[in-house]
């Protein structure tokens, strides 16, 4: 301790002197307490209201908002992959440096030659094996980046894509799991990507013994709608693309509607608000989801 | 080596230099609570000893307003020891007070931190646009709740407030609908569907207390106790006894005793909170914005509904709600409020005190205004002393003296000289990225937590280095250049050909000394500075001297401390 410190340490009291003064009263008024200290008794808490929920869409406006959201299908993680790859190719040797991720030599960006700028940290995982006679690829992007192109579009992303097809011995049809999370964006695109694309959500694309079978899982928002999926089916041949399981769409208000389709193949369900208030029945037609996906089902 | 010796010289030795005993009899306080048929004869508090009437209204002005009180404010409370009551309740109603509150809240919440994990560069802002951006962002939940306060608004608004605070930067950046033509921070909201739950719903809070993909808010919940119940579960202890199986952490949560003990009530609350459940870290385009979809994903992956312990939530705003009906967040308020003002923590001893002023709070509809002046007239806020005797309890937890926080300093000295310690843009007692604040006894919300309550040596170093600046630009401001638009603080009258023995320069003295520590310089004290003085003034001139003077009572305890 240097001598300063030691002096101050030594005088850092404030000289009191006592003056005639009332006496101060620690306890300035109020009733005596209730209930010692435990804090649950006493006078009255402030009146707070309660809030409320109050439907924001009838029924028939739910389903318009669930057609009109997946019009153009679901974000595709197959496309947000191509679109990764495509952009980081107009890459060089400097800038960024790898045709498939950015390392964290760029965090803070880089231009290359052909005018593409590149920044952040991603890693690109991928993977073909066969072990007796059943074939797996996985390909996957994880990250937290921005990419430019010379017109000044951003593809900007923070989560991870991934694709995990299966191909079982013996010639069965294959199976293709996808999964998109975290929030993807790209102005160019003309649909879900454009304004961002959210959530957690996974597509299972497979060949069954009714055709062709969707099945969704996870929250997904994208255009100023945000929605939810329970163990979704999409079956082709025995439905007719009409869906099972569960949607919930969230209205503008915050309150959620919640549509059960049940394991009935009918395009139609109750739309029940807020866990309670049933609104009256909807059908709505979702093949538009799985017709999206069409190059997905290709090499299944 | 002068300073030093003016330090000595300037200040009584005592021999326990944490706290001031008296040896004189006082008037006692009464110390007896409302209820009681005597009081209790073993309280600590009986044996403290107030301050003084201008060095009490100094202390209120510093809490209540960051900056010292005037000549005339300090003259009234020599004459009338009780006017600081007065001040009190007009300083509360001025944008001081808020602007202040800002500050002191930070040591309970955290949120000034240095660094998000999203950063400047992700907005292409400028390292000289740094600073304002993280004070923004940090200050965005303590914004709000210091307007709560100062519009002495029901203490629930702070988690039911439907709207947030926010100033041009964070509108620019965010998605907030901010006033159009407004300046500074305004009542504003955001515009990207999240719900709206006062604090809770605010970037800034959640920038500061993250989240992991597996964490799924839990240490969120976990802040929500923390600061608004006075709730800690990170101080609870945890036994295991070495069977459980946690090759499942999430199955181990859900299942084993020890963890269900905390889980069960932590993560549905972590539930409610799903909206702000982001899936890569570090990344601007998943922190900026409240994603509403994933409020569906909570029963998902936590396994559990919403709640608020026992009571079902459906969302953000229900869950604000639901606090706001929880007695705890109006004794944790007290509390909070308490350790505040008092600079220490309550603890057991005073928790008959704390009751009595949680019903007084409440009874004033939970007015924080009212909490506050509650306060203001403790026995702990007010001491200045222990009495010679005294319980061992009251001398070894009274802060009867109180170091000036970083915030108070620069409030002060800018009010007085119009110093403003900025480096490359980052004000210097603000940010410890360039800065000193912890150096200077601050709380960064991170690494250190609790204001520095002791000198230290590199505290020491900030302060000479503090004082010297604030001088030189009071001398050269007043005195060498002598601005008619400057108004006069400390050399009103003064030539800079007065020397020691001229009226005016011992007015001007008396004057500063007054000024800047509540006290009347006494004799003794005058002399060393007049030598001081006269030494420096014989190799470097007046204007030095002068300088030499005001920095060196610029570092001085009575002026470090209230």
């Amino acid at each position: 301790m240097t001598p300063l410190v030691a002096m101050f340490l030594a005088c850092v009291a404030t000289p009191v002197s006592v003056v005639a003064r009332d006496p101060v009263v620690d306890d300035p008024g109020g009733p005596a307490p209730t209930a010692g200290d435990t804090g649950i008794a006493g006078p009255g808490l402030p009146h707070v209201d309660a809030p409320t929920n109050t439907a924001a869409w009838t029924a028939v406006e739910v389903g318009a908002a669930l057609e009109s959201a997946l019009s153009a299908g679901l974000p595709d993680p197959r496309y947000e992959h191509d679109q990764y790859l495509s952009l980081l190719s107009h890459g060089g040797p400097e800038c960024p440096g790898h045709a498939t991720y950015i390392d964290d030599r760029f965090v803070y960006g880089c231009n290359a030659v052909s005018g593409y700028y590149y920044s952040g940290v991603s890693n690109y995982l991928s993977s073909d094996e066969t072990i007796d006679g059943a074939r797996t690829v996985e390909v996957e992007v994880n990250g937290d980046f921005l990419f430019r192109d010379p017109l000044d579009h951003v593809f900007e992303v923070g989560g991870h894509t991934r694709i995990h097809t299966t191909w079982p011995a013996g010639g069965a049809s294959g199976e293709r799991w996808l999964e998109h999370s975290g929030t993807w964006l790209w102005e160019r695109h003309e649909s879900w990507l454009q304004g961002g694309a959210s959530g957690r959500f996974s597509m299972t694309l497979r060949h069954g013994g009714d055709g062709r079978e969707l099945v969704v899982e996870g929250a997904v928002g994208f255009g100023g709608v945000w929605m939810a999926f329970e163990d979704m089916v999409l079956t082709e041949d025995s439905c007719g693309w009409a869906p099972t399981g569960v949607v919930e769409l969230r209205d503008p208000g915050g309150a959620w509607h919640r549509l059960d389709f049940g394991d009935r193949c009918t395009p139609c369900a109750a739309v029940v608000f807020d866990g309670e208030t049933e609104l009256g029945e909807v059908c709505v037609d979702l093949s538009a989801v799985p017709h999206a996906l069409s190059g997905g089902w290709e090499d299944l | 080596m002068r300073i030093a010796l003016l330090l000595a010289a300037a200040c009584v030795p005592e021999p326990d230099p944490a706290t001031i005993r008296v040896p004189v009899e006082p008037a006692r306080m009464d110390t007896a609570m409302p209820g009681d048929t005597a009081a209790p004869l073993d309280d600590p508090a009986a044996d403290l000893v107030p301050l003084e009437g201008p060095r009490l209204l100094r202390r209120v002005s510093l809490d209540l307003r960051g900056t010292l009180p005037t000549p005339a404010e300090l003259d009234s409370a020599a004459a009338d020891p009780g006017v600081w009551r007065n001040y009190a309740a007009q300083w509360v109603t001025e944008p001081a007070f808020e602007e202040r509150l800002v500050a002191l809240l930070a040591e309970h919440w955290w949120t000034r931190i240095d660094t998000f994990e999203v950063v400047r560069f992700d907005y292409d802002l400028t390292y000289e646009q740094e600073f304002e951006f993280d004070v923004s962002v940090g200050e965005e939940p303590l914004r709000l709740i210091a307007r709560v306060v100062a519009e002495d608004r029901p203490w629930s608004d702070v988690v039911t407030a439907p709207h947030t605070l926010a100033n041009p930067m964070l509108a620019d950046l965010w998605p907030i609908d901010y006033p159009e033509g407004a300046e500074g921070w305004q009542e504003a909201t955001y515009t990207d569907g999240r719900p709206h739950a006062g604090v809770l719903s605010t970037n800034g809070l959640w920038w500061r207390y993250t989240t992991t993909d597996s964490n799924m808010n839990r240490s969120r919940a976990a802040a929500i106790s923390r600061l608004l119940l006075c709730q800690d579960y990170l101080a609870r202890p945890i036994t295991l006894t070495g069977a459980e199986d946690v090759s499942d952490p999430e199955l181990a949560i859900r299942t084993d005793p020890y963890c269900v003990a905390c889980h069960a009530s932590l993560d549905p609350v972590a539930a409610s909170m799903f909206g702000f459940w982001w899936l890569s870290l570090y990344s601007r385009i998943e922190q900026d914005v409240y994603h509403p979809e994933r409020e569906a994903l909570a029963e998902e992956f936590l396994g559990v509904e919403p709640a608020w312990y026992g009571a079902p939530t459906s969302g953000l705003a229900d869950l604000g709600y639901e606090i706001s009906r929880d007695n705890r967040l109006y004794a944790c308020a007290v509390e909070t409020f308490a350790k505040l003002y008092w600079r220490r923590a309550p603890d057991r001893a005073d928790d008959r005190r704390m009751e009595s002023l949680r019903v007084q709070f409440l009874e004033a509809g939970a007015s924080p205004q009212a909490l506050i002046l509650a306060l203001l007239e403790t026995h702990e806020y007010q001491a200045g002393g222990v009495m010679d005797g005294a319980h061992e309890d009251a001398a070894s937890r009274a802060r009867t003296v109180r170091m000036v926080s970083p915030d108070q300093l620069s409030r002060t000295v800018e009010a007085l000289t119009g110093l403003v310690w900025t480096r490359q843009g980052h004000e210097v007692l603000q940010n410890d990225e360039t800065g000193f604040r912890m150096l200077a006894g601050g709380v960064d919300g991170w690494a250190v937590t609790e204001p520095q309550t002791a000198p230290s040596l590199p505290w020491s170093l900030v302060m000479k280095r503090h004082a010297q600046a604030a001088a030189d630009r009071a001398v050269r401001e007043e005195l060498e250049r002598q601005q008619q638009q400057t108004p006069d603080v400390f050399f009103g009258g003064l030539a800079l050909s007065d020397r020691p023995g001229d009226a005016p320069y011992r007015k001007a003295l008396g004057d500063i000394w007054w000024r800047l520590t509540a006290t009347p310089l006494g004799d003794e004290d005058r002399n060393t500075y007049a030598q001081l003085w006269l030494d420096v003034d014989a190799e470097d001139g007046p204007a030095m001297a002068w300088r030499a003077v005001l920095s060196t009572m610029m570092r001085d305890p009575l002026f470090l401390t209230y």
